[in-house]
């Protein structure tokens, strides 16, 4: 009983949340973005913009204004481009899969290879591999990720091709000339950017790894595991694995809005045709028409992210579950 | 969001991210066995026995912590050196940063140590300039953010209960939002609203990005010394200030804050580093300091990615400079972690 109501009030918190989050985004875009900069110009009557202005109900208050925006979006009605003039839906929902095309496969390596690195790290503590770990990942915190995707390309594809005459990678866009879909083109296309994306996350992820396991293996129930003749691979991978991955799924769950920054920085090195550039291109155009939706799906994004955090946390570690 | 992990001042900026509890070096790298120096206490409590040294102050003791810490002592240096580089690019360098040389792309050459840029601009005398930015941006970041984080921090440990609460889930809310793009549209703020641009100065100012960022830096240093002054509020020597009349201002001030100052000195340096980081990749996103004069080492890095096939000392550069100086002031926060805040580093 106690789970059901904390789980309904933690529902209502992120409603709430939803709720004023949306507000402060569409204050912030209305203060941020003049929506009639694409009428400035010679031979503009003052007619015209008056009658552009009544079409978006720019006059209305500012209360009318949010919820007439949030009614349509909420039904699905995106508008269109003010600059463009083409729906907003169908342009959004390609970057937004691009996006996620390139943040599943970063994810993806970045759990991978944090919990790996993590582990070895814990169970050969003060190793050689232990303390490049630790180096390593102190110096990759110290690169910001687009300055990683621009060495990445100079040392990988350019140094390669003087190397081996030739580089299995591409440095942009998802696809060459005349390819599409997503086969052996996207993945040579896909994989320095999915780097880029995953090295900062890598290093945290180890290192959060590492103390949760270290924790781990000092506790009773493994010297138990290991009295009663469990083999040390099992002990290591099914009993301390195992609970010293809790923490760090909850982590994970939280971290969407640092994943978040790192794929906008990295489409823009790459020139992924991805959601970061959507919104580059919407908020120099000053137009908020694709900005607000946009934003809203990333902070309802973010929002919904943490509350699955919270609850995993209940349901992954019992010892957490309070009412 | 009461149960989130732990976030770290300094790293969660920078990379975006929070960081968990022991991304700092391990000793083996800095500071060989710097827990077995044993601390003060004993050879000061003891002074009166037979065998009693002279007591070493607080200060010789972080000192000789410090000392131990072999990246730190190297940062320390390398970043003094660099610092008197960029403060006085003459030394090395008689090209302006916006003067042209009649040479455009050209690799490093014993005239252009660093190269030209795309419209014929010295490298390095552009990366010694745009350093005076990023590093001016970097501290005074930090700064700012620490007076905000400090008093929020100590206002909210001392006072405790509502308003406690109430500067916490503020706190979280910040720490919630997701900082690169928080902070792009509110860098935009000054173009449309003319408050804004006699706040904090036109759009793509250094004055109007250190705010930006500095309203978004505070929470690690708030979350910190909260903990630090909770810690405290009890003990004696807060009691006794206050039987002796003390005022609540006075208790903070004088005696809660000063006890922090080993925390706060090691998080504002962390927060150069994670701020320095922060307006290079805004700048290099187009939305930091505007390039058209003033060069820094993010804006010298916006638009070269079409670049990296013919000119790659363009990225090179300006890169390793960010990369330096970072890895610099991290290192040297976290010499200083072990010499003024050893409690803070986790027995591994």
């Amino acid at each position: 009983m106690a789970v059901l109501s904390y789980v309904i009030r933690r529902l209502g918190w992120a409603v709430l949340t939803m709720f004023a989050a949306s507000v402060i985004v569409f204050a912030a875009v209305k203060a941020t973005t003049d929506p009639a900069a694409s009428l400035r110009g010679p031979g503009i009557r003052a007619e015209d913009v008056q009658r552009f202005r009544d079409d978006l109900g720019l006059d209305k208050g500012n209360v009318e204004q949010y919820t007439t925006w949030m009614g349509n979006f909420l039904t699905g009605d995106l508008g269109e481009s003010l600059k463009t003039r083409r729906p907003v839906w169908p342009d959004l929902r390609t970057a937004i899969w691009n996006t996620v095309q390139l943040g599943v496969v970063a994810f993806a390596i970045t759990v991978v290879f944090g919990v790996l690195i993590g582990t070895i790290s814990a169970v050969k503590q003060y190793s050689w591999f232990d303390n490049a770990a630790t180096g390593a990942s102190f110096i990759g915190l110290s690169i910001p990720t687009f300055l990683f995707g621009l060495l990445l390309q100079i040392v990988l594809v350019l140094k390669f091709q003087d190397w081996f005459g030739g580089t299995p990678f591409y440095t942009s866009r998802m696809n060459s000339p005349g390819e599409s879909g997503f086969g052996i083109d996207r993945l040579r296309h896909l994989v320095l950017p999915a780097l880029t994306v995953a090295v900062q996350g890598i290093a945290v992820y180890s290192r959060y790894m590492r103390a949760s396991m270290l924790e781990v293996l000092n506790s009773d129930y493994l010297r138990t595991a290991r009295a009663k003749g469990v083999s040390e691979r099992r002990v290591i991978v099914r009993h301390a694995m195992r609970n010293a991955l809790i923490p760090l799924t909850t982590f994970a769950a939280i971290d969407v809005g640092a994943i978040l920054a790192g794929l906008v920085v990295t489409e823009q090195v790459f020139e992924w045709p991805g959601m970061a550039r959507y919104f580059l291109v919407a908020l120099q155009d000053g137009d908020y028409v694709r900005v607000l939706p946009w934003l809203m799906i990333v902070v309802f994004a973010v929002i919904i992210f943490n509350l699955i955090a919270d609850l995993l946390y209940g349901v992954l570690d019992p010892r957490i579950r309070v009412g | 969001m009461a149960d989130t992990p732990a976030i770290r001042a300094g790293a969660d900026g920078g990379t975006f991210r929070a960081v968990p509890p022991d991304t700092a070096v391990p000793s083996e790298l800095g500071a060989p066995g710097n827990q077995n120096l044993a601390p003060g206490p004993t050879t000061v409590l003891g002074s009166g026995g037979p065998a009693s040294r002279k007591p070493l102050s607080p200060g010789r003791l972080a000192w000789r912590r410090f000392r131990r810490h072999k990246a730190a002592m190297v940062s320390a240096v390398v970043l003094i050196l660099l610092s008197i580089f960029v403060m006085f690019p003459g030394l090395l360098t008689d090209w302006g940063p916006n003067e042209g040389t009649g040479v455009r792309l050209e690799g490093p050459s014993s005239d252009h140590w660093f190269g030209t840029d795309t419209i014929s601009r010295d490298m390095l005398s552009r990366v010694l300039h745009g350093g005076q930015i990023s590093l001016q941006v970097g501290l005074a970041v930090a700064i700012v953010a620490a007076v905000i984080g400090t008093v929020v921090g100590v206002v909210a440990g001392y006072y405790g209960g509502v308003l406690d609460n109430l500067l916490m889930r503020v706190t979280d809310l910040f720490l919630a939002l997701p900082l690169l793009i928080a902070l792009i549209i509110m860098g935009r703020l000054p173009q449309r609203q003319a408050w804004a641009e006699t706040l904090i100065g036109p759009i793509g100012s250094v004055r109007s990005i250190v705010t930006i960022l500095s309203l978004f830096f505070w929470m690690g240093m708030a979350r910190i010394v909260r903990g630090v002054v909770l810690s405290l509020k009890e003990k004696e020597y807060v009691e006794a200030a206050r039987a002796l009349g003390a005022s609540d201002l006075r208790i903070m001030a004088r005696h809660l804050v000063p006890n922090c100052a080993g925390a706060i000195v090691v998080t504002v340096t962390l927060n150069v580093a994670a701020a320095i980081i922060t307006e290079s990749t805004l700048s290099f996103l187009g939305f930091g300091v505007q390039s058209a004069t003033t060069p820094t080492w993010g804006n010298m890095l916006n638009g070269v990615e079409g670049y990296t096939r013919t000119a790659p000392h363009l990225v090179w550069f300006p890169g390793l400079a960010i990369i330096i100086t970072v890895l610099c002031v991290n290192f040297l926060g976290d010499g200083l972690r072990d010499a003024l805040d050893p409690k803070q580093r986790k027995e591994a």
